[in-house]
């Protein structure tokens, strides 16, 4: 539970700073420290293969991908103070806040009952947890995952078309 | 002691209304993307918490595919956002007004 505060401390911390900040760069490496405490987040959850994607593709390709178009873009300087009206401004920071009580309340009194599935402690410490999730992705998940591929084809040459000059 | 699955989903309600809060406030259009991706994390560590829960496979499943779809996602709204700067010279959320009326 001590692990589990301390990390949840750091990526609230990464989150509210990451909104807080200004400069895109300075937002997006919060954002990193944010996607690494999921990352042990998953662990924690004995999901350790989930861990690795996420701080490969999350932290890894996607944090790269972003700091390169900031880059790219030359958004270095300050990006301008939003000036919204007050009644925006106010119902911009009351209305998450709400989302996040109702969410909080709602997760905290609709308790799941624990159920005894095919992914259970006893099975993810006997076969493990990426042969377990592997076996599942290639049998029962096949279709999507081979769509997957396919979404990624498409994602990859609509980027080079979008981004083409001309 | 072990941390109770409503912990974490409590931690990823907090995220998630974080992650809202900068869609609202932000105004910078590439920051505003962070705060998507910060979103889409969190819903991933809600549906990896309630799959440890129930023992099933199928939110973790759920999760590796989007997170893919998240990466694809990136890639093309990046790709939007690099176009949208050429045209615009912008990337200001109050001046990408185009399709607005």
């Amino acid at each position: 539970m001590a692990l589990f505060i301390v990390v949840g401390v750091i990526a609230v911390a990464g989150a509210l700073l990451m909104v807080l900040q200004r400069h895109p760069v300075y937002c997006a490496l919060y954002l990193v420290v944010t996607m690494g405490c999921i990352g042990v987040f998953y662990v924690m959850l004995d999901s350790p293969l989930l861990a690795a994607v996420q701080v490969a593709v999350y932290a890894g390709a996607v944090m790269v991908l972003f700091l390169f178009v900031i880059m790219y873009l030359q958004l270095d300087r300050e990006a301008s103070i939003g000036h919204g009206q007050a009644l925006q401004r106010s119902l911009s920071i009351a209305l998450p806040l709400a989302l996040a009580v109702i969410m909080g309340a709602v997760a905290y009194f609709q308790r799941i009952a624990p159920a005894k599935g095919p992914m259970s402690a006893e099975a993810l410490a006997r076969v493990g947890h990426a042969q377990l999730l592997g076996r599942f992705l290639f049998t029962d998940y096949l279709l999507p995952f081979e769509i997957t591929s396919l979404v990624l084809l498409a994602a990859m040459i609509g980027a080079v078309v979008v981004a083409r000059r001309g | 002691m072990a941390v109770s699955y409503y912990n974490y989903l409590i931690l990823s309600g907090i995220l998630f209304a974080i992650g809202a809060a900068g869609v609202v406030i932000k105004r910078n259009v590439l920051v505003i993307f962070m705060c998507i991706e910060l979103m889409l994390n969190a819903a991933n560590l809600a549906f990896v918490a309630i799959s440890r829960q129930l023992g099933s496979a199928e939110g973790q499943v759920f999760v590796f595919l989007s997170m893919t779809v998240a990466a694809a996602e990136v890639a093309v709204g990046l790709a939007i956002i690099v176009a949208l700067f050429r045209i615009r010279e912008t990337v200001n959320v109050d001046d990408l007004n185009l399709l607005k009326w």
